[in-house]
């Protein structure tokens, strides 16, 4: 039960502040003194790893000029070493095993940073996400932790957002791809549908014995992304249609939105990728009458205000109604 | 969270009526009708803000207000529609984000009268807090209360920062603040903050046993998403500053994201105090958020920036080692 019930529950039974105190203790709707230092514990463990991991890539950033290349190269060598020697010690599933490799993830990435820096590389910067992208996948896997999943996805959508987002026009991979003239909306669409396969990776591995490392929230994290992506180029197709490709770019996007919603009611476990999909349709919509309606500037103002209102509307009903619908059925099995 | 979701409302009014809190024959409670999961809030949140703004231009555009009290006019008459259209269907969504959009639209009109009167940046900040702490009480709807708790953090340490040191610049006007002072003003905008939402989760049974609670807990919500994201605001402009490379001055207020991941960590705890799971990823998400805010914002070096957060992260392990300590000991396992 959360609050909101707890709090409909007391206001309808009129209950005194005793009772209440009752109510929430038979709800275990506090958790106990060990439960939270259980979790406060975990939580300083992840925060203190990040910390240092980050001090690492800020220790790289400052590119600090007192200290010898050498040396610098030896302390962030040092960081990675260390860390890889700790997940040796105790590996995962053990968290400090964990909690290493996570440490040791960031700093591939710093030491690959520092090499660029040090050396000139001429490396785009979408080159340096995407080789820790790359490089950091066996640590991932041997991490064996949606913690350290999600950082990998995160860094991998940086590569994705600077490299399909930014059109950098530089760099190794971009000379493989110049050729094919590819446009904005293009490279949008690519980045969608990226996450869209890593997605439905991650459902397979929910099934799977693995499922600890695909949690919900980590799935609903790459879907969030791919769905961003997907909008951002219907967005750009709706509002450039300068030609048949942009066509082809908005049938793409909106067959993986379709595509994403069959899946989730066929499923009816999580609604979540339905409000990311009508999210995704009201912008696009909204979008569409903005380019394509004949209106004044006032008439385009209150047709868009009027239909964010209504489009939002409905979509929350029945978002509700799914919420309700598919949290009974569970309920009830 | 720890198998709470197996329990019922059933199930609990079951286990009340047997311990004879409430009567055996009541009627049971009618289902909670603003229980939204977080993602539905927000998409009705965001397209509600968008539509607000977009009726905010069209009514401008409509009447042309050119006076303050045109302005407050338009604000007032927008609001007092949202009031209505709360009043009249609470559980109607339709009406739920009419009501959402005028309710922004009449907000902001407010704000701009509150500039075009005062012409400064802290008394509009302290009129636009004053206003969210209006709405907080007097509006009829849950997620409009949230909301305004949640302007109000912001306008709150908007109102601080401005009065204290000054209007922001995007170019030159650089601000100098030693340590001492810019501990001592987070400390002063934050910690009230904190404060209420301690207070707020200490008291809880008292006031969910009364009507406080369809005004506190909404403000408990809005406080909690306050505590995580608001502090990236109240440092306006600094963090679009990194192409200044000039770095020969020492602004400590760039401390500050890292004392607000701070506080985004104690709003993640609270959250699961409450066993708010949504809530407890937002926190996580802004404290990820103030960390990122802090390698940007100028004032203090890479290198200083790098040996505190190399302290802070010894620091927060020592901590964690020490209360698994606490946890062994209170098991009877070894560590």
């Amino acid at each position: 039960m959360n609050r909101t019930e707890l709090d409909a529950l007391a206001a309808h039974h009129r209950l005194s502040p005793q009772a209440v105190e009752t109510m929430l203790a038979i709800a275990r709707a506090r958790p106990d003194a060990a439960e939270l230092r259980r979790f406060v514990g975990k939580l300083l463990r992840l925060a203190g790893a990040l910390s240092l991991a980050a001090g690492l890539v800020f220790f790289v950033a400052a590119n600090w000029s007192t200290l010898a290349v050498a040396c610098r190269f030896a302390l962030v060598e040092g960081a990675f070493a260390v860390a890889i020697g700790v997940a040796l010690w105790r590996p995962p599933p053990h968290a400090l095993g964990r909690h290493a490799l996570l440490v040791a993830f960031v700093a591939a990435g710093a030491l690959l940073a520092l090499f660029g820096q040090t050396y000139q590389t001429g490396a785009d910067v979408y080159e340096l996400f995407l080789t820790w992208t790359l490089l950091g996948l066996p640590i991932v896997l041997a991490a064996q932790w949606s913690v350290a999943w999600a950082a990998w996805v995160l860094v991998l959508n940086v590569s994705l957002l600077l490299f399909c987002g930014f059109r950098p026009e530089a760099g190794l991979f971009w000379l493989v791809v110049s050729g094919f003239g590819l446009d904005l909306p293009v490279l949008l669409v690519a980045a969608m549908l990226v996450d869209v396969l890593l997605w439905g990776a991650t459902l397979v591995v929910a099934r799977s014995k693995w499922s600890h490392v695909a949690p919900r929230w980590l799935r609903r994290f790459v879907l969030a992304a791919a769905v961003a992506f997907g909008t951002w180029a219907g967005l750009v197709a709706i509002a450039e249609s300068r030609d048949a490709s942009d066509g082809l770019v908005v049938l793409i996007v909106l067959g993986a939105l379709a595509a994403i919603a069959a899946h989730t009611l066929r499923e009816r476990v999580d609604v979540f990728p339905l409000a990311a999909v009508a999210g995704s349709v009201i912008v696009l919509s909204s979008t569409a009458i903005a380019r394509y309606a004949s209106l004044d500037d006032l008439g385009t103002l209150f047709t868009l205000a009027g239909w964010l209102i209504v489009s939002s509307a409905v979509s929350g009903h029945l978002l509700m109604k799914a919420v309700r619908g598919w949290r009974n059925e569970e309920a009830r099995t | 969270m720890s198998g709470t979701d197996a329990i019922t409302r059933a199930s609990v009014t079951r286990e009340l009526a047997r311990l004879g809190v409430i009567a055996d024959g009541d009627a049971p409670a009618p289902e909670a009708v603003d229980g939204r999961p977080w993602f539905v809030a927000l998409l009705l949140g965001a397209a509600g803000w968008l539509a607000g703004l977009f009726a905010m231009f069209f009514v401008w555009m409509l009447l042309e207000p050119d006076t303050t009290a045109a302005m407050v006019v338009i604000g007032v008459a927008l609001l007092t529609g949202a009031f209505g259209l709360y009043v009249i269907e609470r559980a109607n969504p339709f009406f739920a984000q009419l009501a959402l959009a005028f309710s922004i639209a009449g907000q902001i009109s407010l704000v701009v009268a509150a500039i075009g009167e005062t012409d400064s940046a802290a008394a509009t900040s302290g009129l636009a807090a004053l206003m969210q702490l209006v709405l907080l009480y007097a509006l009829p709807n849950r997620f409009a209360k949230a909301l305004a708790a949640f302007f109000f953090c912001i306008a709150w340490a908007l109102t601080l920062r401005f009065a204290w040191w000054g209007e922001p610049e995007l170019a030159g006007g650089i601000v100098v603040v030693a340590p001492l002072p810019a501990l001592v003003g987070w400390v002063v905008v934050w910690a009230p903050i904190v404060v209420a939402v301690e207070v707020a989760i200490a008291s809880e049974a008292r006031w969910m046993a009364t009507r406080a609670r369809t005004i506190v807990r909404p403000a408990l919500a809005g406080l909690l998403v306050g505590l995580s994201f608001a502090p990236w605001v109240s440092e306006p402009l600094a963090t679009l500053r990194f192409w200044f490379r000039d770095e020969a001055y020492a602004n400590w207020l760039a401390v500050w994201p890292l004392l607000a991941a701070a506080a985004a960590l104690f709003a993640v705890v609270a959250a699961f105090r409450l066993r708010e799971r949504a809530l407890v990823g937002v926190g996580i998400v802004g404290a990820g958020l103030h960390v990122l805010q802090f390698y940007y914002v100028l004032g203090v070096s890479l290198l200083a920036k790098s040996v505190m957060m190399v302290a802070v992260g010894a620091a927060l392990l020592v901590a964690a080692r020490l209360l698994e300590g606490r946890t062994s000991l209170a098991s009877g396992r070894p560590s």
